[in-house]
């Protein structure tokens, strides 16, 4: 069954559709949320509330099933918006991220620096580096994420890669 | 560059917890919840205009002054209230306690089919925690009495008595036909090795468990009868203690 047809009969209500459809959703979607909010619990349940309006929300969807993805990370990411505006996100558990995180040895070979200077750039920071170098969106897909327009977006990814070295050019970030 | 920078993304987070897609099934399997249709800020301010305009002709026809301003005022439902703020020297342990009964003609909160949620971050550590059931006219109560002021809280419907269990990602069906997740964030470890014992053997709460205590999240686990519809709330009247009444079939 095409994932035209799957949109379709979940838009009808087919919740077995809807559910084929958002599983491959899932990870990026878990990934992005717990990049931005660094709390798996919290990431967890961004995740479930963006499904389930995603799925309330469908029959507004314009678009193939191939621009799903899109659409239903940019609710995720408003879910995380949500949750950080929400008043016990100033008691966030900090261990609860580096629970997700591999061994010691593991990071000690793949460039723990890096990762450690990505944790220090700022929520927005972070999430548009992870829907350009992560997500593999296009500018205008990473703009309707980050709630920017596009050249607002470029210069976000910009900046923020620029803080991770700080003599990195434009042109080789925004590069494929 | 770009190939380092998605290497460390990755480092940095981890695919979702099985467990994760389970609930979110269980939730999908609920049916699909209805869309918020936004409203214009028009439409609500000529709601209220109407109001007011039918107030004031109707005191004109029945030959009285128009009312003033504020002295109509809407019965107010009570919601779930948040938790009192935080002491600087700890509440005794939670000792158990009977069953908390609603004081004669206390206006308590309706009955709602939706995840409630309230409380405040933990300003000091939960380390004792007592669990109780009780059957009332209407609904059974299950109470969670801590040692600290009830740090943030959520209590979620859900279609199936069957739960995921923290850490381990293992499912566990309960007695009854529907559950309640109740989730305190904030409770430290327990101060005696462990969490009270599981209830089981009511009407309509017929069989609560411990469902996990992990990361700073403890977790209660409700299989119930009936339409799985709730109230969960603090009362002034006892401290530290969070309670959740669920609706008898």
């Amino acid at each position: 069954m095409s994932e035209d047809t799957r949109l379709r009969e979940a838009v009808a209500g087919d919740g077995a559709a809807y559910d084929s459809l958002l599983s491959p959703l899932l990870d990026p979607a878990y990934r992005l949320a717990t990049v931005v909010l660094r709390d798996r619990t919290e990431a967890e349940d961004a995740v479930q509330e963006a499904s389930l309006k995603a799925w309330s929300r469908l029959h507004q969807f314009r678009g193939g099933g191939a621009d799903l993805r899109a659409w239903f990370l940019s609710i995720v990411m408003n879910e995380c918006r949500m949750a950080r505006r929400r008043p016990f996100w100033s008691v966030l558990r900090m261990d609860s991220v580096r629970s997700t995180q591999p061994s010691a040895e593991d990071v000690a070979i793949t460039g723990t620096d890096l990762a450690r200077a990505i944790a220090g750039l700022d929520a927005d920071g972070r999430a548009a580096l992870f829907a350009h170098f992560y997500l593999d969106l296009t500018l205008e897909e990473s703009a309707r994420l980050l709630g920017l327009s596009v050249g607002a977006a470029k210069s976000r990814i910009y900046r923020a890669a620029r803080r991770l070295r700080p003599d990195v050019e434009l042109r080789e970030v925004l590069e494929r | 560059m770009r190939d380092d920078i998605k290497k460390a993304l990755e480092e940095m987070t981890a695919e979702p917890h099985p467990g994760v897609r389970n609930q979110l099934r269980a939730r999908l399997a609920a049916g699909r919840p209805r869309a918020r249709h936004s409203m214009s800020p028009v439409v609500p301010a000529l709601a209220a205009a109407a109001v007011v305009v039918g107030i004031v002709v109707s005191a004109l026809l029945l030959g009285g002054r128009p009312p003033q301003a504020g002295v109509h005022s809407a019965p107010v439902a009570i919601s779930p209230t948040p938790a009192p703020a935080a002491t600087s020297t700890p509440s005794p342990p939670a000792q158990p306690s009977p069953i908390p009964t609603p004081t004669a003609g206390a206006s308590l909160p309706s009955f709602q089919c939706s995840a409630q949620a309230g409380g405040r971050p933990a300003t000091m550590p939960v380390t004792e925690i007592d669990v109780r059931v009780g059957t009332h006219p209407g609904y059974d109560r299950f109470v969670i009495q801590l040692n600290a002021p009830v740090p943030t809280w959520e209590v979620r419907p859900q279609a199936s008595s069957t739960f995921t269990q923290d850490a381990s990602g293992q499912q566990i069906t309960l007695a009854g036909t529907r559950g309640i997740l109740v989730l305190v964030h904030g409770a430290g470890p327990p101060s005696n090795g462990t969490w009270s014992q599981d209830v089981t053997g009511n009407p309509t709460i017929r069989e609560a468990r411990q469902i996990g205590n992990f990361e700073s999240v403890f977790s209660w686990g409700l299989g119930v009868e009936g339409s799985g519809c709730f109230r969960a709330f603090l009362l002034d009247s006892v401290p530290n203690t969070l309670i959740v009444d669920v609706q008898s079939p």
